[in-house]
């Protein structure tokens, strides 16, 4: 057996997921997964299903195989030549049977969410006197061990210790609705992401992560070096956003005014926050009793940085095949072949992977806060 | 910063606090796996002029794989693999 070439395998199970028989790869016809960088990733399956022989009397086969029940845990991984790379993690959260009056064509489709959806389950009043987020979301995240979340918490820059004589921050949600909050109010993201073994997940808390070694290159209109189907570039500006407003600090009003995008490493040589003749000014949006300066001012930064992640927007599709590697969002990328300036290194916001036998497509979003590449030369 | 497909891009950074203050974050030392567990995908004889790095993209696809291989045949130096022809060299089944 050649090991060349892309494979998939998938794993489901009740609780601990297992290779899938092989009845279940027969039929299945289609695999969709979009990993984001914010909010949750999602896949789905189609199968084809049929009632051809007395096995099938009752119902269609698939449809009532235990494997496939609802909240059951899936994982599928692609493997690349050799090395075998976790593309998701997830649970079954939605099923949809679709009998077909032409003879095989009826559909089972089964959709579901990344492990985090095992957070979003159950609405709870938080209440931690007298800690700090990096400690919550570790008490929050270690909760989940049999989903084998590994948390990657980043503390942010300030940190406020609510006195509990003073005020106990109390939310009502669930785990996952609060982590999110938390993560807002500093302009960062939480998201889960698979791997690298199956059934392990990474909890990531902190700054969407620009640093790393980028991806392997986009190459657009290079000949027998592209790899890339399609791509349009969007500048978008009325994105970039500063803020001003006030907060109070040592007993008297002082002004919150942000400037320019945060986010390291910067990736545009024209960061549209600066290069722009006009942009946008917002105001200073609530922050909660009893904060201080700083809680404002980081508030004020992160709605800044949030703003400035829309401006420039690369869209396109390419074959994996070509590719050679699974594009992960929440990452960098090198564009080539698009002029100086949409070249350069991009943000990977999303990825959808679109599996069928014999065909592999990635559909992806790249942000920067600009136009204008900052390196002479972008590595393939 | 390691390359993904570097043996050593899985394994923990440490950090150590230098006499002057400094902190200087390190790798951890690899040890080969025992291959008490492998898994066989194939045996390849060696010829006269073959090379790791053709043998590995001929079998895994990807010669910055050469590794693999090597920790398949409990070889630390590479160059030891490939020197007798006709000796046979095992390629693993990769794991994650």
């Amino acid at each position: 057996m050649s090991l060349l070439g892309i494979h998939l395998t998938l794993l489901v199970g009740p609780t601990v997921a297992v290779p899938a028989p092989g009845s279940f790869m027969e039929a299945l016809q289609r695999v969709e997964v979009t990993h984001n960088d914010e909010g949750r990733s999602g896949f789905q399956l189609t199968f084809g299903v049929g009632r051809s022989g007395p096995l099938d009397l009752m119902d269609y086969g698939l449809a009532s195989h235990p494997l496939l029940k609802p909240m059951n845990r899936v994982v599928l991984v692609v493997t690349f030549n050799v090395v075998p790379q976790v593309l998701f993690d997830g649970i079954i959260t939605h099923r949809t049977l679709a009998p077909s009056q032409q003879p095989g064509s009826s559909t089972l489709t089964v959709t579901g969410e990344d492990v985090s959806a095992a957070m979003d389950l159950d609405a709870k009043v938080h209440e931690h006197p007298a800690q700090v987020e990096p400690i919550i979301i570790a008490q929050l995240v270690l909760g989940y061990a049999q989903y084998g979340l590994v948390p990657v918490i980043i503390p942010p820059p300030s940190l406020d210790v609510p006195l509990p004589i003073q005020r106990t921050p109390v939310f009502r949600g669930t785990d996952y609705a609060y982590l999110r909050e938390m993560a807002n109010r500093y302009g960062y993201v939480f998201q889960v992401t698979p791997g690298p073994a199956p059934m392990m997940n990474t909890a990531y808390w902190g700054p969407p992560n620009r640093v790393g070694i980028p991806q392997r290159a986009l190459s657009v209109n290079m000949g027998a070096q592209s790899n890339v189907d399609s791509i349009d570039f969007q500048y978008n500006a009325l994105a970039p956003t500063t803020v001003k407003g006030q907060a109070m600090a040592l007993g008297r009003a002082l002004p919150v005014r942000t400037f320019a995008s945060l986010r390291v490493p910067p990736l545009a040589s024209q960061p549209a926050l600066l290069t722009q003749s006009r942009v946008r000014t917002s105001l200073l949006e609530d922050v909660p009793d009893g904060a201080g300066y700083i809680a404002a001012q980081g508030r004020a930064q992160g709605q800044t940085d949030a703003s400035t992640d829309q401006v420039l927007t690369g869209s396109g599709e390419l074959d994996a095949t070509r590719y050679g590697d699974m594009l992960r969002p929440r990452g960098l990328v090198g564009v080539r072949g698009a002029g100086f300036e949409h070249d350069g290194f991009f943000y990977v916001r999303n990825v959808t992977h679109s599996i069928r036998p014999g065909e592999y497509k990635q559909r992806f979003t790249l942000t920067r806060e600009g136009a204008g590449a900052l390196t002479p030369v972008v590595p393939p | 910063m390691l390359d993904p497909t570097s043996r050593y891009a899985p394994l923990e950074t440490a950090t150590l606090t230098l006499p002057d203050g400094r902190v200087a974050a390190y790798k951890r030392r690899r040890f080969i796996p025992a291959n008490t567990s492998l898994r066989v995908l194939a045996e390849v004889s060696v010829t006269e002029s073959d090379r790791l790095d053709l043998l590995t993209h001929r079998t895994l696809g990807d010669p910055e794989h050469f590794w693999r291989v090597c920790d398949a045949n409990d070889t630390l130096n590479p160059f030891d693999l490939m020197r007798e022809p006709g000796s046979v060299v095992r390629i693993g089944m990769p794991e994650f």
